[in-house]
């Protein structure tokens, strides 16, 4: 759904040596505009996460979700 | 408890791996694609999923029901790609010894379902296409 707008992958850039979920929220929202009102979820590792959770290693796989809508 | 999930890119037909003499209630839910949906007729739908996600999220539910209903098995099949009116789109099985568990089992598996697994559906008529956006 995203990958339709944006292609599979993007590259966020962070200064800070630790970032929480809700961090990399604000900067995908910032850098694509387009999402700004959309509520999106964080996955990490293919397991969802919680805004406040602390993102330290680089190598951690981080998708953001937007609403499902299955079944 | 036994679990199977998975994600099928073609047609879904029920066969029950998990029927024993130990669970005296099996509950099986088919979800069938609707046309017409919202007035206008459906030509298709097209699922996506995010597939190790889905499958770490099913061990959660699938873990967080049977503390609550102590059920013995549970199964969720769903469709991925292309999906035509009248076809199943999903398909869920709950065993548990009573049926009474095993009917809310199922109701609550398809409400968490379709509340977090990562499973996106668009929804295709003559005019136009468009993201279905259920849960946020």
């Amino acid at each position: 759904m995203l990958r339709e707008s944006i292609g599979s992958s993007c590259w966020l850039e962070f200064t800070e040596p630790k970032i929480t979920c809700e961090d990399v929220v604000f900067a995908f929202k910032e850098n694509f505009p387009m999402f700004s009102h959309s509520p999106l979820r964080v996955a990490l590792n293919h397991t969802f996460a919680n805004n406040t959770d602390v993102i330290e290693n680089a190598s951690v796989h981080i998708a953001l979700i937007p609403p499902v809508s299955g079944g | 408890m036994k679990t199977s999930f998975q994600l099928y890119p073609e047609h879904l037909t029920f066969e029950s791996p998990f029927r024993s003499a130990d669970s005296g209630a099996e509950v099986i839910f088919e979800g069938i694609v609707r046309s017409p949906n919202k007035g206008k007729q459906v030509l298709y739908l097209e699922f996506e999923a995010y597939e190790a996600l889905f499958g770490n999220e099913m061990i959660r539910i699938a873990t967080a029901l049977h503390e609550k209903f102590d059920l013995h098995a549970l199964m969720l099949h769903h469709r991925i790609g292309k999906v035509y009116p009248g076809e199943c789109a999903v398909l869920a099985a709950v065993y548990a010894k009573h049926r009474d568990h095993a009917f809310m089992a199922c109701a609550e598996l398809m409400n968490e379902l379709k509340k977090s697994a990562p499973i996106w559906k668009k929804e295709f008529h003559e005019d136009g296409s468009f993201w279905v956006s259920a849960t946020p």
